[in-house]
């Protein structure tokens, strides 16, 4: 989230697109109604008409997976007329920024495509650099060669009735939906998983980012970008670096090439280098020098080739890649995509750790019904975990709130808090190592681990936050960790610096709200420096006056001359005015300085002139990419009904990846045999795969089992009534499932032709209280060739009665 | 206690049925083995181990589509038919506006059930006992919010001083009928005003509420007419026969017991 | 042969006349000690202040249990006593309660009178005079009421809720009339001083002659026509 779930309340219209928030976040709701009292409008945008749904002032049920192409036609009437904030587009945005002359979009392709390789060579897709080495802007949006111009031209082609022929929305409502969003401001976008998982996923989410910055939404209260995020610590376990590609506070993660520290911050600019070295401090603590690289060499380095993302681990896992799993806090078996994959890659492990409350589905894999035990030669050990109410620690929330909570009962029975199992593994694992020499040993005989006998998460906590590494004292706040030099500090993840540094500011529970914007600043610690709003800079015009009046987050005080407010400031120092160029950077983490319509290739900060002794280059922060375009394009789902109607020889994305190590196992569906779309998603009554929830039976009692929404139209085709059992089936899979006939699925058409949705949960498998098929057996393991998230969210399946 | 109200404003109910959850761990009652019964629903009715539930209803019509969804339970109505019914003397009234059933004095007679327009208590078998929500009182005379409404995350659900909160849904009643011309205040008259109240976004009906709830007919006949004049007749009968033994006394009837003649003079 | 001539109706023995059989009488105090187990164990379930007394039964739900039993008892019973005894009488009684004379209707209107202790003119009397038909038909239809809807509140979910609703006064309105005629009933055949010689009628079958002349002198006179009499 851009922005917290308090400050919903500020928002006075929702896009909510991607999310089924009253759903998975019934507490989104809260804020929303609040705005709602305020006479905020809702607009949702679903494949069926959801619980959130029924709160919305204006419904749309589109096509899985095809969000770019009703985004795009919004973009385009905004561009069309007029309807964005100049200001804030000419002074927070790139769009005066001069593109490269190479860029080109062209039959579905940007410049660069490597058809063989399947990705891009991203040079052309740059600014043209003054000889500062710095982006060219134009005097006017006028200029063709703008950033403005090329969106412009990239989303002329998104017409209202081609978003409708693709979609299935209807053109009148996409202008309505374009309509009510833009004339309201602030104005909010809410999206989770629907929007995610999909093989546009990145795409997707860049449109929004179009949006939003077109209408000058980011940085306010009230507007922004909202990712709401599922378990109640994915953005922490984010945070953390649960990607294979990132180290904790989005550090990237070392690749093979990267032999130095040198190496490293050449790919990754030397803004990475003050933080990477506080991260080894972190880890390895005096063994950490200056000399030895910071233990540069201890980190693990990725293979760009493998990407080795949750499906890829299994589809390796097929091969025989691995010999042991450890597998915590994930029912695997019911939550990947074409779940066939991971039983047949978990019977080739040697071992398999299971970490659970349960014996969930992935602890029994191998006497899953069909499954002959005696096959099976994997080792498996269930260790019993402790419940998030038996451990202390702390939950970073969707508003990147740091929330500490105590243990409020002990563990029950031989169950332990995960820090604990954690702890005393890597301590035996240590004892095991014990004089070793071999280099490879050092990482695990070096490493810091003082948690105490009995581990105590606050001082993991304590060491995330960092250390000033000359006293050993703990580092107050972010500025110290700032002003200190890179080596004589360690923090565990750079940005939540100074959370516990004057006592734990996670433990903060002062609800006071003077602003009455939500901001609850004394309520827990928000990372980064407990700035409640990201980009608030934006909130302010040029001069840094606050543009709306009622909800002022931060302002430049010309007198003390300081930026002051409500919030924390976001800026890159507080007392750089609005007049120099570091208090006009409202977006301080981008290279430019400024929101980026464009993802353009740059580094800011690359010398005029190379070092002298031939060695590469180092620029200052190189900018995020993504790696299927600059700008968002409309490509149809692996499996998919139609052909792209905007470029039918480029159909799906070109770059798309489909884990397939061993063939067969990644089927890819053709509309003749499997003509209808497959959603999927969980429900409220549930909690992700249901490990835990399944278990319980006050909640069973309230969705007692799994099924298949379909609408009327299809039920009468397939003869079914609500009630019956339909078998649904896949190019990977079938399922046997109730059938649930609704009004909330209508029959809806993709370039005239009728098309229909079957919407299925996939949060069930075969043990618990509660055993039933999940969708995952339907689903196919297809990526988004950036965050390489699966498309869980749309694939083709045919229906029948059973 | 003055009389208290919980508002229900379906126009921010999501179903997310938490207000279920609460109120079977407060109450520690056991789940039940159920299916869906329609859309979402998956609890079809009251039991005396289930005291609110989340009805389910899709109403679609002219491409538009209505969820609707509504928390089901015992509305605390100022005139109970189920307290009118109880031979028992099990249940009472409070003055905050709760209708409870004391279970000592329950004796699982069923008549409270057969007589409440919204089908509310429920007798175990086992246990002869009639059971149905409490509106939590043990919590609210302890200052405490019933616990469906503590755990609503929505807003839906409101509780407070029937008076100021009743003024309220009225004020939200008339921004509600922007967007649901249908929409109307159930619970302010029904029953003689009910405890538990809503906003409801189309007719009773649509939400399988009756328009105008009462207590049977045969109900006010059965208390109000026929057992007071029952009870009269008995007792005529009664004073008829000692009048009848004075009068027989007074004439001497009883002279000298001849058995066989006495009636003829 | 000799006793069961004896068992015929009318028979005179000894200054006695033989009103009520084996059959009849068994019918009636099966209804008797039926009815007031129901109208205790009743009253128990349909009023709060009789709950106490329940203890004597060893509890409120043996009470409903007994109600239950008693009940299948108590219609078993009547039904029965078309197929017990002598059940032409039985047939006879049930004719008589629904056809009423000139001669009934006359008693009728003296009842009140008779009732207090004071006296009316009217006819001679049948076997059994306005008055005791009167009580017939009340009891006869509360039973019938008092059966059928029991059945409904019992097997409740088995009918219309709306049938349900209405079974619950009917129960009530048949315990009322059935209660408050049998208060009558017991004081005409125990205590009024001119009637309550006929409590030997459903003691030993036998009334004193001289009581059946001067109570029901037509069944007397047809009785002592149509049998032989025995002196």
């Amino acid at each position: 989230m851009t922005n917290s779930w308090t400050d919903l309340q500020n928002s006075r219209c929702f896009l909510i697109a991607g999310s089924n928030c009253a759903e998975n976040h019934p507490i989104a709701m809260r804020w929303i109604n609040r705005a709602r009292d305020k006479g905020a409008k809702i607009i949702v945008v679903d494949p069926r008409f959801t619980r959130t749904a029924s709160q919305a002032d204006i419904f749309a049920q589109i096509r899985p997976g095809t969000d770019i192409a009703y985004l795009g036609a919004i973009i385009r009437h905004i561009l069309v007329n007029k309807l964005y904030d100049k200001d804030y587009v000419l002074n927070y945005t790139n769009a005066l920024y001069k593109v490269s002359k190479g860029y080109k979009f062209d039959a579905g392709l940007f410049s660069g495509f490597d058809a063989k390789g399947k990705k891009y060579s991203i040079d052309t897709w740059g600014y043209q650099l003054g000889p500062d080495n710095k982006p060219l802007k134009a005097d006017s949006l006028e200029d063709p060669d703008t950033v403005f111009a090329k969106l412009q031209e990239h989303f002329s082609r998104y017409t209202f009735d081609k978003a409708e022929k693709i979609t299935g929305i209807p053109a009148a409502k996409i202008k309505e939906i374009a309509d009510t969003f833009c004339q309201a401001k602030p104005a909010t976008i809410l999206y989770a998983l629907g929007m995610t998982q999909h093989t546009t996923a990145v795409q997707g989410i860049r449109s929004y980012a179009i949006i939003q910055l077109l209408l000058g939404n980011v940085g306010k209260a009230g507007g922004g970008i909202n990712a709401l995020r599922g378990e109640p610590n994915v953005q922490g376990s984010t945070d953390m670096a649960n990607l294979f590609n990132s180290l904790p506070g989005y550090l990237p993660a070392p690749i093979g090439t990267d032999k130095t520290l040198r190496d490293y911050l050449v790919r990754n600019g030397s803004i990475q280098e003050k933080p990477l070295v506080a991260l080894l401090k972190a880890w390895f603590g005096q063994s950490a020098t200056k000399e030895n690289d910071y233990c540069f060499n201890y980190l693990p380095k990725y293979n760009l080739s493998v990407n080795a993302s949750m499906v890829r681990i299994f589809d390796l896992m097929n091969k025989g890649q691995f010999k042991l799993l450890i597998n915590i806090g994930s029912n695997s078996l019911v939550s990947i995509p074409n779940r066939q994959m991971v039983r047949a890659g978990l019977a080739k492990l040697d071992m398999l750790v299971v970490s659970d409350l349960f014996e969930i589905e992935t602890a029994q894999f191998w006497r899953e019904p069909g499954v002959n035990p005696a096959e099976i030669k994997t080792e498996v050990i269930l260790l019993p975990a402790a419940f998030v109410y038996e451990k202390d620690g702390s939950l970073t929330n969707s508003g990147r709130w740091i929330q500490w909570k105590d243990a409020a009962l002990k563990p029950l029975g031989e169950s332990k808090p995960d820090l604990e199992v954690l702890d005393s593994l890597f301590r035996r694992v240590r004892q095991l190592y014990q004089g070793s020499t071999d280099p490879k040993d050092e990482p695990v005989l070096k490493a810091r681990w003082d948690y105490g006998q009995e581990p105590s998460a606050l001082k993991v906590l304590q060491e995330i936050s960092g250390y000033d590494e000359t006293t050993g004292k703990l580092l107050p706040t972010l500025a110290d960790y700032l002003k200190a030099p890179a080596g004589s500090v360690s923090t565990g993840c750079w940005i939540y610096t100074g959370v516990t540094g004057n006592g734990n500011l996670a433990a903060r529970r002062k609800n006071g709200d003077p602003s009455g914007l939500g901001l609850f600043k004394d309520w827990s610690y928000a990372w980064p420096a407990n700035i409640r709003i990201l980009y608030n800079r934006a909130s302010c015009d040029a001069n840094g006056q606050p543009v709306d009046p009622e909800r002022k987050l931060v302002w430049w005080d010309p007198v003390a001359r300081v930026w002051s407010g409500n919030d924390g400031p976001d800026v890159v120092d507080k007392t750089k005015g609005p007049d120099t160029p570091e208090g006009k950077q409202s977006f301080r983490m981008n290279p430019e300085g400024v929101g980026r319509l464009f993802a353009a290739k740059y580094t800011s900060g690359m010398p005029v002139t190379p070092p002298a002794d031939n060695l590469s280059p180092i620029g200052l922060r190189p900018a995020g990419l993504c790696v299927d375009g600059p700008l968002p394009e409309f490509y149809e789902p692996v499996e998919s009904p139609t052909s792209n109607l905007l470029h039918s020889e480029v159909s799906s994305n070109p770059l798309v990846v489909i884990p397939a190590t061993v063939p067969g196992i990644q089927k890819v569906g053709k509309p003749e045999d499997f003509p209808y779309v497959l959603t999927t998603y969980g429900v409220v009554e549930h909690f992700c795969a249901g490990g835990v929830t399944r278990n319980i039976p006050v909640l069973n009692e309230l969705m007692p089992g799994p099924f298949a929404e379909i609408s009327k139209n299809l039920a009468q085709k397939i003869g079914a009534q609500d009630g019956d059992t339909v078998e649904v089936a896949s190019a990977r899979g079938k399922l046997r499932v109730r059938c649930l006939v609704t009004d909330r699925l209508q029959t809806y058409k993709v370039n005239g032709k009728d098309t229909e949705t079957i919407g299925i949960p996939w949060g069930w498998g075969f043990a618990s209280l509660s055993p039933g098929p999940g969708a995952n057996e339907l689903t196919i393991g297809a990526l988004d060739p950036g965050a390489g998230t699966p498309e869980y969210k749309a694939c083709l399946v045919n229906i029948r009665r059973v | 206690m003055t009389r208290k109200m919980v508002l229900a404003d379906t126009s921010k109910c999501t179903g997310c049925k938490a207000c279920t959850v609460a109120c079977k761990e407060w109450n520690q009652l056991p789940a039940e083995k159920t299916q869906l019964v329609r859309s979402y629903q998956s609890m079809r009715t009251f039991t005396p181990d289930t005291w609110t539930f989340v009805s389910f209803d899709e109403n679609y019509s002219g491409s538009q589509m209505h969820w609707l969804m509504r928390k089901a339970q015992c509305f605390h109505c100022a005139d109970p038919a189920c307290l009118k019914a109880c031979t028992s003397k099990a249940i009472s009234k409070t003055g905050s506006g709760y209708v409870v059933i004391d279970a000592d004095l329950c004796i699982g007679c069923g008549y409270c059930a057969e007589n409440c327009p919204f089908g509310v208590p429920k007798v175990d078998d086992q246990k002869k006992k009639a059971f149905k929500c409490t509106g939590c009182i043990d919590r609210v005379e302890n200052n405490l919010k019933p616990m469906c409404v503590q755990t609503c995350q929505t807003g839906a659900l409101e509780f407070g001083e029937r008076d100021e909160l009743m003024a309220k849904a009225k004020k939200r009643l008339a921004e509600v009928k922007g967007k649901y011309p249908k929409a109307l205040l159930y619970g302010e008259k029904e029953m003689g005003g009910m405890t538990h109240s809503y906003i409801l976004l189309d007719s009773p009906e649509a939400y399988g509420l009756p328009s105008n709830p009462a207590a049977p007919l045969a109900l006010t006949l059965w208390k109000d007419i026929i057992r007071p004049v029952g009870t009269v007749a008995v007792g005529g009968a009664a004073a008829a026969v000692v009048f009848g033994i004075l009068g027989n006394a007074l004439r001497g009837n009883y002279g000298p017991p001849e058995s066989g003649k006495g009636g003829k003079e | 042969m000799a006793v069961e001539r004896l068992k015929v109706e009318g028979q005179v023995a000894e200054g006695k006349v033989l009103r009520f059989t084996g059959g009849e009488r068994f019918s009636h105090w099966l209804h008797v000690v039926s009815f007031f187990m129901l109208l205790f164990t009743g009253l128990g379930v349909f009023t709060a202040g009789f709950h106490p007394l329940m203890s004597l039964v060893g509890g409120l739900q043996i009470a409903r249990l007994i109600h239950r039993v008693v009940a299948v008892i108590f219609v078993l019973g009547a039904g029965a006593m078309f197929f017990i005894g002598d059940s032409r009488y039985h047939r006879d009684w049930l004719r008589s309660a629904f056809s009423f004379s000139e001669a009934d209707k006359k008693h009728i209107k003296a009842f009140t009178a008779e009732f207090f202790g004071g006296h009316a003119a009217y006819p001679p009397q049948d076997k059994y005079n306005g008055g005791e038909k009167i009580n017939s038909l009340l009891t006869i239809c509360g039973s019938a009421v008092i059966t059928v809807s029991g059945l409904v509140m019992w097997f409740a979910p088995n009918f219309p809720a709306g049938l349900v609703d209405w079974a619950y006064p009917l129960h009530d309105l048949a315990m009322f009339v059935m209660t408050a005629a049998v208060i009558g009933h017991i004081y005409l055949s125990l205590i009024h001083p001119g009637s309550r010689a006929s409590i030997s009628g459903m003691l030993t079958g036998y009334v004193p002659e001289d009581f059946a002349k001067a109570h029901h002198a037509v069944w007397y006179e047809q009785a002592a026509e149509n049998k032989s009499v025995a002196k």
